[in-house]
């Protein structure tokens, strides 16, 4: 057990005096707002001044012009009214009307006919169609684009409104909007927060394409969040169990160690769990985190973690939009038989003017510039984030402890080149490096590394392609020093090595009809180990497996098919390829034995270039919405995805030693078949979303490891792993409140997670060949998570999580065999850790909101585990060094990571 | 701010600190189950197998000897052999017993409470043919706990490597050894009254302090298979007494290493190796989940017991060696020994036969 510097009673007194402390600040906070509310109630004020207050008040943002209420004063007591009662009350005597959007509010003139003063209007009539079928159609579609009509970027999210009906719909990803009309004529409105509204008045005779531009208005608040408007966007949205987050919502994620952290947040998501607190990676419904496909501007991330999963390697600055697919994943996604993360970076970075952000913690820091290169048309963005954890470690009155070492640091860059209206390229890299000892036995080292070119295109309306070519990079190093023997001294060296080419178009077709096509085509090439002798006085001889390499391709077709208004299917297919080619060394076993080195009867060199093993999949992928009623609807779906590559672990945690390994003539891939049922219901004007998912999974060819498996430096690594097979259901429930001063989710998630070996073999078999519980079986998980808006800049966050303890494989007896005890293990996974549950709370003290202010900063307070829970991490037994007079005694010891109240302080800023 | 600054940073360490502490999981199951410790070789009998039961994970480990069973071997032509309870739970054959080099053997068990376990059929090697050993200069680690600090502290010692060259044969050769040293003392009575002691001690475990390396399956012919330590100030590394204030006791600077080499079967390598692996597991932070040992007795009346431990049948080949330092080379030469000599004994003025050489006292602690 380690030494504590302080005994238990004064950790006491500390966890108590900061909580007293925290509770003091609240009490202030709230005491002061009283006060303050009171005295407005009895004060006259302009309507731009009551705007301004019950922005703070209710935490929205209100749009209008001040012209329209010209030198107009209102009564302080109309601050004592809902939010919607006072704007109506407001906008009632000034021939105005209220339009809501989440939290957003848009005041304009009812009616919005010509001439009212304030309004663009550009247009004076655009006729789309052609004039000789007028009459011909009842209905007719418009697609088109919204740009920056400065820069030529597309905007995400902008709102079209046919100001008559109402009826409005968002650009999509790619700025492309379609809306379905009546024929004639029409008034339509398009909005983007930041951006100056923009009518325009049309003439639809029959479908056709339209594009729009939007220029950056002055608002009365500088500074305004950039969002996307997606009211019932869980409910009309085809596909399912999908979670995104766009900037407004990454702003209020969870805060982990005083900044954002998007894989932390999103394990706080139903059906997404990890292994273990802090643990590398995540568990979406019971597959391992190599079953992930985590896509950083389109080319993969191979270890989401720094510093043992403490933080998250993605720079949280950088990141604009983040798409999680839990089922029904599109065609065109496939690799990773779990689930899609689509993480986006830096196309928030403005083309007109520099921008600093930063944040200081205590254990990192980190750095982000983003600069117009070529006014309107190019940007760049740089991140940067450094530890300085060293520090720390050092002052900890242990003496493993001050002989550890742990820091990391990642840059990340991007670049937006706007060639014209219809084209632009996107460049992207990124680099990380972590290092982390404990004592001085063992460093480990690893890297990611990525970079891509993206071209983006829009020949015509309704058409867009992409091409990327993409590069990843991951590699690690283990140096193992023993004290005790530096004869031994070893370093071990792995990585893997993926590049991609893709290519996709998306057609919208008919207005029934949009198709999505494209192809992938990846090489891997992955170097299993090199063992080298470290030091001078070490005999250790040099070692290198033989590298691995394959090719992956794919073909993909996608239809979203609009059978009716209601009725929507997304039908699609994937062809995938796999060549695992030479030079390969391939062992051949003895028919009808098992599969270990005592059945070798052969091997095979298959020469560079030559197939060794080839694999074919057909993946079909199947969605359907059937939507019940304005706020309700129905989906399912069913997909199948075959992975060939895993990432192979005996160890009891999650490790960046972990070893990716490709399939080849032994180790087949692993297919996954997931079905999913879910139904959406949304309340209150959309402000609540709920849903409930079921879905069941099976996975054919998953890799268990045999008892005591060597991964590293084994030539042989297929013999120390058995093929299984398994299922994974669950049922998820879900609600989400997205507006008003109280926002936040929370979810339930049952699950099971089994596993199976079905093998004649004894030797093959794990636990008799019955089913048993996956290291990621946690059958209950809870999340509460909640931010509640005191004000304008004050913000109080809280995240409770419980869940199931995950299982393990636990000694359970003891035996004397000579002078040595010995130990006998449970059936595989037969026992569980204690459950895992924990409280933060956090507190923002957010930006000053002063027009013309250059720069603004926010500070972040947070408290994790707030009761001191020792939540086990991992479960290890260790024994004392064998010694002269110490003959090898053990014990079984927990680690957990956090285990007792654990304050950060965080200093954001914005230049 | 600075006193902000510190309070952070109090409260940082206070949350890092005290990450690990000892768990005690409830095992669910209270189960002692049968453990099997079995050998038998080419060698004449008795050979012996000891029959215990296993206590639960975490509680106090209590030795739960398994008496009154009946115990026999049977070989794959049908000839059964009794074995007999010559100590609680030891059981031996009978001194003619000598496994044949080619067959199987099975162990057959019915215990008091009127259970019934087997082993698998074990198929005994023949023994490995050496050709012969040699010395080789060599430092070797060793860590001792110190007695009043209780902190470990590592010693490089000088010494001799036992070098064995096997013959090269159409198959991996498996074995594994064990090691015994044996080193005489004088204890001077008077001018010329001299006291002739030994001690031979169990060494494997001292030498190999990582384990793991008394067991090998290579094609290579020359292995090491032992260590001696070159300064009989050293000995005590190997749990020898420590005559370093003794000026009438003095070890000698000759030592006899007694090798015991077992050609292993597929069965008894895994269980060997698992052995090892468990053993040699530290509880690194990333370390591989310990391996499930694996036995080869089964329960036949209830198949779903687990039986641990194992019926191991291996042909032995006994190599005594004794180990001299001359003119800086380590001689290595076999030697005919007596291995049913006690452990330690004395034998007064006459010098036993088992004692190579009487070196002078003074040069005991040259080195």
């Amino acid at each position: 057990m380690k030494t504590s510097f302080l005994l238990s009673s004064e950790r006491t007194i500390a966890q108590r005096v900061v909580l007293v402390l925290v509770l003091l600040c609240f009490s202030a906070v709230l005491g002061a707002q009283n006060q303050n509310q009171n005295r407005r109630n009895n004060m006259i004020y302009s309507a731009g001044e009551i705007f301004s207050m019950l922005e703070e008040q209710y935490n929205v943002t209100i749009f209008y012009k001040q012209e329209w209420f010209g030198s107009a004063t209102f009564d302080g007591q109309i601050l004592s009214k809902s939010l919607s009662e006072a704007v109506e009350f407001m906008v009632s005597s000034f021939l105005l009307e209220v339009l809501y959007f989440d939290d957003i509010l848009v005041i304009m003139p009812s009616g919005a006919g010509p001439g009212v003063s304030g309004q663009t209007l550009i247009d004076h009539g655009i006729t789309i169609g052609d004039p000789n079928e007028y009459g011909r159609f009842s209905r007719a579609t418009i697609e088109g684009t919204i740009s920056d009509g400065n820069s030529g970027e597309t905007l995400i999210g902008a709102v079209i409104v046919d100001v008559a009906s109402g009826k409005g719909v968002t650009s999509d990803v790619n700025g492309i909007f379609k809306i379905e009309l009546p024929v004639g004529d029409h008034r339509i409105r398009i909005s983007y927060i930041g951006y100056e509204d923009s009518y325009h008045q049309l003439r639809l005779i029959s479908d056709g394409a339209v594009s729009f531009d939007l220029f950056r208005n002055v608002s009365q608040l500088e500074q305004v969040t950039i969002t996307a408007i997606r009211a019932r966007e869980n409910v009309l949205r085809t596909q399912m169990s999908v979670i995104r987050m766009d900037t407004r919502i990454l702003k209020e994620l969870p805060q982990t160690f005083g900044e954002r952290d998007i894989v932390r947040s999103i394990t706080l998501l139903p059906g997404i769990q990890t292994i273990g607190e802090f643990g590398s990676g995540f568990n979406v419904r019971g597959g391992s985190a190599d079953q992930n496909l985590i896509l950083v501007e389109n080319v993969p991330l191979f270890n989401t973690s720094h510093l043992f999963g403490l933080i998250s390697v993605i720079n949280p600055d950088m990141v604009t939009d983040v798409t999680l697919m839990k089922a029904g994943i599109p065609s065109k996604f496939g690799e990773r038989a779990s689930s899609v993360m689509e993480v986006k970076l830096g196309d928030g970075a403005p083309l007109d003017r520099f921008k600093l952000i930063g944040g200081i913690g205590i254990i990192n820091s980190r750095l982000l510039l983003q600069t117009p290169i070529a006014k309107d048309k190019a940007s760049f963005t740089f991140g940067v984030r450094s530890s300085y954890s060293d520090y720390l470690l050092r002052k900890i009155p242990d003496e493993d402890l001050m002989n550890s070492n742990a820091g990391f640091y990642d840059f990340s860059t991007h670049s937006r080149i706007v060639i014209n209206k219809n084209n632009y390229l996107t460049l992207f890299g990124y680099h990380s490096f972590d290092r982390f000892g404990f004592s001085t036995e063992n460093q480990y080292e690893y890297g990611n590394s990525m970079a891509s070119l993206r071209w983006n295109s829009f020949p015509v309306a309704g058409v867009s392609h992409t091409l990327v070519a993409g590069w990843s990079n991951y590699w690690f190093q283990v140096d193992d020093t023993p004290a005790i023997n530096p004869y031994e001294h070893f370093s071990v060296f792995s990585g893997v090595d993926y590049r991609t080419l893709k290519w996709n178009l998306d057609f919208d077709w008919t207005e029934r009809h949009t198709f999505t096509a494209g192809f992938n085509a990846i090489g891997y090439r992955l170097e299993p180990g090199q063992k080298s002798s470290l030091g001078q006085s070490s005999f250790v001889t040099e070692e290198r497996i033989m590298a691995e390499q394959a090719y992956e391709m794919a073909v993909f077709l996608s239809d979203n098919f609009k059978i009716t208004e209601l009725f929507v299917i997304d039908v699609g297919l994937r062809f995938t390829q796999y060549l695992q080619t030479g030079p390969a060394k391939q062992l051949i076993y003895q028919d009808g034995a098992p599969r270990t080195r005592d059945f070798v009867t052969d091997s095979v060199l298959v020469k560079k270039g030559e197939i060794a093993a080839m694999y074919n999949g057909l993946e079909p992928r199947l969605g359907f919405r059937y939507q019940l009623s304005e706020s309700s609807s129905v989906k399912g779906s069913y997909n199948r995805i075959n992975q060939y590559i895993n990432l192979v672990s005996n160890t009891s945690v999650m490790s960046p030693t972990d070893l990716w390994k490709l399939s080849d003539s032994h180790l087949k891939p692993l297919k996954s078949d997931q079905f999913a049922l879910g139904y959406f219901r949304n309340f209150r004007n959309n402000t609540l979303e709920t849903s409930v998912e079921i879905y069941y999974k099976t996975l054919q060819n998953t890799l268990e490891y045999r008892s005591g498996a060597e991964i590293i430096m084994n030539p042989v690594i297929e013999t120390d792993l058995v093929d299984a097979k398994g299922h994974n259901y669950g049922m998820e429930f879900y609600v989400k409140k997205n507006s008003g001063r109280l926002t936040g989710w929370s979810s339930y998630t049952f699950s099971s997670t089994m596993r199976r070996t079905d093998t004649p073999f004894l030797s093959d078999q794990i636990n008799r060949n019955q089913w048993f519980p996956s290291n990621y079986d946690r059958p209950h998980n809870l999340i509460l998570n909640a931010n509640y808006h005191i004000s304008r800049r004050w913000r109080f966050g809280t995240t409770f999580t419980y869940s199931t303890g995950r299982p393990v494989t636990i000694p359970e007896s003891v035996f004397l065999i000579g002078n040595n005890f010995l130990l006998h293990y449970s059936e595989r996974n037969k026992y569980r850790l204690p459950d895992y549950h924990r409280l933060d709370v956090s507190v923002s003290l957010g930006e000053n909101h002063r027009l013309n202010q250059r720069g603004k900063g926010f500070w972040t307070f947070t408290l994790m585990n707030i009761y001191g829970r020792k939540n086990p991490y991992s479960v290890f037994y260790r024994k004392d060094p064998a010694s002269v007079g110490n003959f090898r005694s053990f014990n079984m010891y927990q680690m957990y990571i956090v285990g007792n109240i654990f304050p950060t302080v965080t200093y954001n800023f914005t230049i | 701010m600075n006193m902000l600054r510190n309070l952070f940073l109090l409260l940082f360490l206070l949350a890092l600190t005290a990450c690990q502490d000892i768990y005690e999981p409830e095992i669910d199951f209270d189960n002692e189950f049968l453990v099997v410790e079995g050998l038998i070789t080419n060698e004449s009998g008795p050979h012996l197998v000891k029959l215990s039961r296993s206590s639960v994970f975490g509680e106090p480990f209590k030795i739960a000897i398994e008496q009154d069973a009946t115990v026999s071997i049977t070989s794959d032509e049908g000839i059964k052999h009794i074995l007999l309870e010559g100590m609680p739970g030891h059981y031996y054959t009978d001194l003619g017993f000598v496994a044949e080099i080619g067959k199987k053997y099975s162990l057959f068990i019915e215990t008091a409470d009127g259970k019934s376990y087997a082993s698998s059929p074990q198929l005994l090697m023949p023994p490995l043919v050496i050709e012969g050993f040699a010395g080789e200069a060599a430092n070797k680690t060793f860590m001792r706990k110190l007695a009043v600090s209780g902190n470990i502290r590592q010693y490089d010692v000088p010494g001799s490597n036992i070098i064995m060259k096997v013959s090269n044969t159409d198959f991996v050769a498996k074995f594994r050894f064990n090691n015994y040293l044996l080193v005489d003392y004088v204890v001077t009575l008077g001018e010329f009254a001299y006291n002739h002691c030994w001690i031979r001690n169990p060494v494997t475990d001292y030498m190999n302090p990582d384990m793991g390396k008394n067991l090998i399956s290579a094609t290579s012919q020359e292995h090491a298979i032992s260590f001696v330590p070159f300064s009989s100030r050293n000995l005590p590394f190997m749990n020898f007494p420590d005559f370093y204030m003794d000026p009438l006791t003095n070890y000698s600077t000759n030592r006899i290493v007694i090798n015991y080499i077992y050609s292993l079967n597929n069965d008894a390598y895994a269980y060997h190796e698992a052995r090892n692996k468990q053993l040699n597991d530290e509880g690194r932070f990333f370390d591989p989940i310990s391996p499930q040992l694996p036995g080869n007795v089964s329960c036949i009346s209830d198949p779903a017991e687990p039986v641990l431990g194992f019926f191991e049948v291996s042909s032995l080949s006994y190599k005594p060696l004794s180990v001299r330092y001359m003119n800086d080379k380590f001689i290595v030469e076999s030697v005919h020994f007596i291995d049913t000599i006690p452990d330690h004994g004395c034998v007064y003025t006459q010098i036993p036969p088992f004692f190579i050489n009487l070196k002078s006292h003074a040069d005991s602690y040259a080195n």
